[in-house]
């Protein structure tokens, strides 16, 4: 990589950062990987739920970054286009991971909604009463216990705020799939997280 | 409720039901009690995962962390770099060995399965090649 040129990269825009690093800059892709290294390896976390994947996913996507700088065009912020090849490389991996994992049969009633549309609601809100920092951890144990089919839905409705079509587009199932994946897993997180509230509450 | 109406509430609570489809959930909503209830609950969880996202960091130092990312572009633009006549090369030495490695493999194979052959049987083989005339030969003991 060639040498970099000084300039002022803590106080500099992400924006200038990406124009010095596309020149070669190594010093100013440094910077911007400081910034944004906690929330992509956080969403490469929350979609593999696997540390060391995690991080070498994370990884592989700043690699990627640097070699597609030229293609970044501005239209959205970097760390949203950062997101979004961290997104489509662990959407890839969890591609390859199904192609050689049997699907059992939980998973595929799953895939149509299982039996879950059918359970009561027995509360309007089933994270009312949790305290921010419980909830927080709550969730994020809730989400761990979702498949990976869908968790990927709800990361990219929920975190990244894409509608049903583009995650369909994206994950490459069809749109009534979304909705159905997407039902699911708000009810098992919402049947998750009332365990939570019958637990605090006996 | 069926499913088709539980997946038209959750598309309401998204904002992405079709325009001709929510004068009918809403009337559902104020109506059905049981149908309100799975509403909120679905908006309920929503706003929580927005709202609540775990707060993760890079289980590494900066430095190291860098370092890695380092290393691996170099690996890729040395990789890139590699010019095609050396990679033909690597692999037209590769060549040479692949033939007489699967002799090898074949001989031992039906070594294995000759009935009453208790010894094993000594091959030697000699190989020669020509890139002049691009042929070949090797030849057994």
């Amino acid at each position: 990589m060639p040498l970099s040129l000084k300039h002022d990269y803590p106080s500099a825009a992400d924006e200038a950062l990406v124009e010095w690093a596309r020149a070669g800059d190594t010093e100013a892709f440094e910077q911007l990987v400081f910034r944004h290294r906690d929330k992509i390896y956080a969403r490469a976390l929350m979609m593999m739920r696997n540390e060391e994947e995690a991080l070498d996913l994370a990884q592989e996507a700043w690699v990627k970054a640097w070699q597609r700088l030229h293609q970044f065009q501005g239209d959205s912020s970097f760390a949203t286009w950062m997101t979004r090849i961290v997104i489509n490389l662990c959407l890839d991996q969890i591609r390859r991971q199904k192609k050689t994992r049997a699907e059992s049969i939980e998973q595929l009633e799953e895939e149509v909604g299982g039996v879950e549309h059918q359970l009561p609601v027995e509360s309007a809100n089933p994270t009312e009463g949790l305290e921010k920092d419980e909830l927080r951890r709550k969730i994020d144990d809730a989400m761990s216990k979702l498949t990976p089919a869908h968790r990927m839905v709800v990361v990219l409705h929920e975190f990244e705020g894409l509608e049903y079509k583009e995650i369909a587009k994206r994950v490459g199932i069809s749109i009534g799939t979304v909705m159905s994946r997407l039902f699911y897993a708000r009810r098992r997180l919402a049947t998750l997280l009332r365990g939570v509230q019958r637990e605090r509450n006996e | 409720m069926n499913l088709e109406t539980l997946l038209e509430i959750q598309a309401y609570a998204d904002g992405e039901l079709s325009s001709g489809r929510v004068a009918e959930i809403e009337r559902l909503l104020a109506v059905d009690p049981r149908a309100k209830a799975q509403y909120l609950e679905l908006v309920g969880v929503r706003n929580a995962i927005q709202e609540h996202e775990a707060q993760t960091v890079v289980p590494e130092t900066r430095e190291f962390f860098w370092s890695q990312i380092q290393r691996r572009i170099a690996q890729a633009e040395k990789a890139a770099a590699t010019p095609v006549r050396e990679r033909y090369q690597r692999w037209n030495v590769l060549r040479w060995f692949a033939p007489v490695l699967a002799l090898a493999a074949v001989l031992a194979v039906v070594s294995v399965r000759q009935p009453g052959v208790s010894t094993p049987i000594e091959v030697t083989t000699v190989t020669f090649h020509s890139d002049a005339d691009g042929v070949t030969f090797h030849w057994l003991d």
